[in-house]
């Protein structure tokens, strides 16, 4: 027979009693759990969309809407492809790679998806040689500080297009496929597949990026303006900036360059979800506020209602010997094992719900975060031990005549 | 053993005072076995309690032995009454959620023996009570003669030298009584102290000195009894 | 009489286009010649300046007429060249200047040496035109860079013709020796007196020979004394790996970014 003893047997007399309290502590436990988890994942989600693409700036039809960097071609809406020339012979600086694409739906094996037009490097060679007329121009601006003639850092193997978003080479009847695509119809390097009507050959097969580029096919973009009767248009144009600071300047140029087209930065498209991840953590400031209040003072509601029904008990354990700490330490210990049952469950309860609704809510993946959920519980136990601090010492200033009192 | 100089105890209710408890000199010898009498309300358990270290006395001191109780501390007199005074109570006072052998093993657990020889010595004290099939019932599972055996053995758990019992006898029937004094009269022989606060007559003969309690006031009853012979 | 004078100033509009258009048709008609006409240019040393068009809009009609007239007031030194890039005939020709998707109209002057020394889409200017022409050795430097040249240019002083020592280190690297192309001129050549001046050298300053070091698309890597050591001109093409000063721009390379594993250029 322990203190530990006491407490559990008291604590199973009556389960229900402290199930309420239980299911208080955790389910603002698991709100603050689920919420900082998909604050931090969306958070470094925006970090890294900003590291890769930071540099990146989008052009867009003028009256396409944004929601997503990664399917912000998909906006339905065109651009002549010659304001690709356009930035090209302007000379802008810090324009490292453009990109530009033209997405059209289509069909493979029944299946639905998007067809992307894309412009190989290759063919940017031509024009990267027009920006050595900019060095003897009578101009006020230079082109591109950077000298292209050291070795591209960059792969330039097909599949490189999943994390640099260009490609090398890539032939006019030559597709590379998306991972999921790849996985769905079970498409492998040298197939060949009728697209628009027209044959292929897939050259690969893209590693997984977690983006809707996952679930497309790439073709040489002058092919799909054919095949697609679109003409010389494109969706979009992703312009890749060499540095963050220099596509800073980028933007208000090429807004200037194009005025019939839309100009934005990664930061712009991540405002939003910006704005989202400080919402949501201020809104776990607010749960953290509401399990403090409701938490503590459900617990110590319970713990008072405690004390007052076993006041006798109290009492009793006095009259044997019991001191004041024994005493305070009975409820201050249940409320410790009520604090960590709430915290835990709320843990279990919060990682299951972000990891479950994390890609619906915030479209990113989210695995469990272990120190998050540790500080979680500990948050929990110092609430729960806060409240019943007063109650267990009113408890151990009870009158132990209490004993004698008759029923 | 006990010794209450100038003890009075009042309390103040409303703006009134009541006195709970006068006593000018009272002494309760060592190995006596000593019933009070009185009426409910009369402060019986005030007497009890301060008797116990657990209610001060507004005036006056309570010495136990050479131990002026209440100017120990509050976790000094807690510690003399698990190692010297066991306490009966007239509803027994079990803790509903624990079993008749864990009722038992709690002053053990206060005085901080290992749970094993509290187990050890719990059930041999149950036993000792003849309830030694009845370990693992909780209170709730006992009848009412078991119950106060059960709260009997806790009072024995730490070896008290003083028995404080507040109407032992008031709940139970004509044998279970018998049992708990017989008991008492056991003690007795052995040499405890055993002060017993009663409105049983025949529990109160069975007392060396019986005393009575009215209004607070402590006198003795009939006058002083001659001790009983052994 | 207002009237009257509004009329005949629509009139002579109407004509000047029915002139104009049949003239660019006629320049079209000759179409299938273009690649032989510029050859041709190239050797009576002169400039070649191309006007793609897709459409006989005003806008191209405009870019025509100061390109015809910017061209026969220079006619000792340069020629015109319109070419219709949706015909078929002007396939070559169009995918030899990769401007197929280019916004037209897009003007492009050629030097004798087949350097692209100006595009000017949509419009063109006659200063434009001016500017367009260079002097030989800036041709040359151009004509090496729009290969995807490194280009050492050596500023001789009058009494030597020496290549200095750290360029020759490069010329026997194979790492570079396929990379790049030397040029070099006097300092006292008036010819190249706007070069100096672009180069920002001072003609007075040269006592012997010294380097600018050019890599493509443009950039101006740095100018070299004779002693100047191909280490540090090769530190400072690595260093031209950065466009800016930004420690955080992604083309912070290591030293290994001088090493030749850049096959697209070669």
């Amino acid at each position: 027979m322990t203190l530990r003893t006491i407490v559990w047997k008291e604590i199973w007399q009556r389960p229900s009693a402290v199930a309420t309290c239980v299911l208080a502590i955790l389910l603002g436990v698991a709100a603050l759990v689920a919420i900082r988890h998909v604050t931090v994942f969306a958070e470094r989600e925006v970090g890294r969309q900003l590291q890769t693409l930071g540099a990146n700036i989008l052009v867009l039809p003028k009256a396409a809407s944004l929601q997503d960097y990664y399917s912000a071609d998909q906006n339905g809406m065109t651009l002549p492809e010659e304001h690709v020339s356009q930035i090209m012979l302007a000379g802008l600086t810090g324009v490292e790679k453009l990109s530009p694409r033209l997405c059209v739906p289509a069909a493979l094996e029944g299946a639905e998806l998007t067809l992307v037009g894309i412009l190989p490097q290759a063919e940017f060679q031509t024009k990267e040689a027009w920006q050595t007329v900019t060095l003897f121009q009578k101009k006020a601006h230079v082109g591109c500080k950077k000298a292209s003639c050291g070795p591209k850092p960059e792969d330039s193997s097909p599949e490189a297009l999943a994390t640099q978003r260009t490609i090398e080479q890539l032939r006019d009847h030559e597709i590379v496929v998306g991972a999921d695509v790849g996985q769905q119809l079970r498409l492998k390097p040298g197939m060949s597949v009728d697209l628009l009507g027209d044959k292929f050959q897939i050259l690969a097969v893209l590693p997984p990026t977690g983006t809707v580029d996952d679930g497309r096919i790439f073709a040489h973009l002058h092919i799909v303006q054919k095949l697609a009767k679109s003409g010389e248009v494109v969706s979009a144009i992703e312009v890749m900036g060499c540095c963050e600071d220099a596509a800073g300047d980028l933007v208000p140029q090429l807004a200037e360059l194009l005025p019939d087209s839309r100009v934005v930065t990664i930061s712009q498209v991540v405002q939003t979800q910006v704005g989202v991840n400080r919402l949501m953590a201020r809104s776990s400031l607010f749960v953290l506020v509401v399990l403090v209040l409701v938490g503590g003072i459900s617990v110590a509601s319970a713990i008072s209602s405690n004390v007052r029904e076993r006041r006798r008990e109290i009492g009793t354990l006095m009259a044997l010997g019991a001191t004041p700490r024994f005493i305070s330490g009975l409820f201050l210990l249940k409320a410790a094992w009520l604090g960590l049952a709430g915290g835990v469950g709320g843990c279990i309860v919060g990682v299951a719900l972000a990891v479950w609704l994390g890609p619906q809510w915030a479209g990113v993946a989210i695995s469990p975060l272990l120190d998050l959920a540790a500080i979680a519980t500990v948050v929990a136990l110092t609430i729960t031990l806060l409240a019943a601090y007063w109650p267990a010492r009113q408890a151990a200033r009870l009158d132990p005549c209490t004993c004698f009192q008759e029923v | 053993m006990f010794r209450l100089e100038n003890v009075s105890k009042i309390y103040s209710r409303r703006g009134s005072e009541v006195r709970a408890l006068c006593a000018d000199s009272l002494e309760i010898p060592t190995g006596s076995y000593v019933a009070i009498v009185g009426p409910s309300g009369s402060g019986k358990s005030t007497l009890l309690s301060m008797l116990g270290g657990m209610l001060s006395p507004t005036l006056g001191r309570v010495w136990l032995g050479d131990v002026s109780l209440y100017d120990l501390s509050v976790v000094e007199r807690a510690r003399l009454r698990r190692e010297k005074i066991g306490f009966v109570f007239q509803t027994f006072n079990l803790v509903p959620y624990l079993t008749a052998v864990e009722n038992v093993q709690i002053p053990l657990c206060l005085s901080g023996m290992p749970s094993d020889d509290q187990f050890a010595r719990a059930a041999a004290l149950l036993e000792r009570v003849g309830l030694a099939e009845r370990l693992n019932h909780r209170p709730s599972e006992l009848s009412i003669g078991q119950q106060q055996r059960v709260a009997l053995a806790r009072t024995l758990a730490n070896s008290p030298s003083v028995i404080l019992a507040d109407e032992p006898t008031g709940n139970l029937d004509a044998e279970s009584r018998r049992v708990v004094l017989d008991f008492f009269d056991e003690l007795h022989r052995d040499g405890c102290t055993i002060v017993m606060v009663t409105h049983d007559a025949i529990a109160a003969e069975k007392a060396d000195r019986q005393l009575s309690i009215s209004n607070g006031a402590v006198s003795p009853l009939f006058g002083e009894q001659p001790a009983k012979a052994a | 009489m207002k009237r009257n004078i509004a009329i005949l100033a629509y009139a002579l509009a109407i004509c000047a286009s029915a002139i104009t258009r049949p003239a660019l048709a006629q320049r079209a008609a000759g179409a299938g010649n273009s690649q032989q006409a510029l050859a041709a240019a190239a050797r009576d040393q002169k400039y070649t300046f191309i006007v793609f068009y897709k459409d006989n809009g005003p806008a191209t009609q405009a870019t025509a007429q100061v390109v015809q007239s910017g061209v026969d007031s220079r006619s000792d030194r340069a020629t015109a060249l319109f070419v219709d890039a949706n015909s078929p005939a002007e396939k070559a020709l169009v995918d030899r200047f990769g401007v197929s998707r280019a916004p037209m109209p897009l003007t492009i002057a050629v030097a004798p040496n087949g350097a692209i020394t100006g595009m000017f889409p949509k419009k063109v200017t006659d200063e434009q035109i001016g500017n367009a022409f260079v002097s030989p050795t800036m041709a040359q430097c151009m004509k090496s860079m729009q290969e995807g040249k490194i280009v050492f240019v050596c500023i001789q002083p009058s009494a030597s013709d020496e290549i200095p020592p750290a360029v020759q280190d490069f010329q026997r690297d194979p790492q570079f020796q396929n990379r790049m192309s030397v040029v070099s001129f006097r300092v006292t050549d008036a010819a190249e007196a706007e070069f100096l001046q672009q180069l920002k050298i001072d003609a007075a300053t040269v006592r012997q020979p010294t380097t600018a070091f050019l890599a493509p698309p443009g950039v101006l890597i740095g100018k070299y004394g004779y002693t100047a050591t191909k280490a540090e001109m090769a530190a400072a093409l690595h260093k031209a790996g950065q466009c800016c000063d930004d420690p955080n721009c992604k083309h912070a390379h290591g030293p290994q970014a001088t090493k030749n594993s850049d096959a697209k250029r070669n």
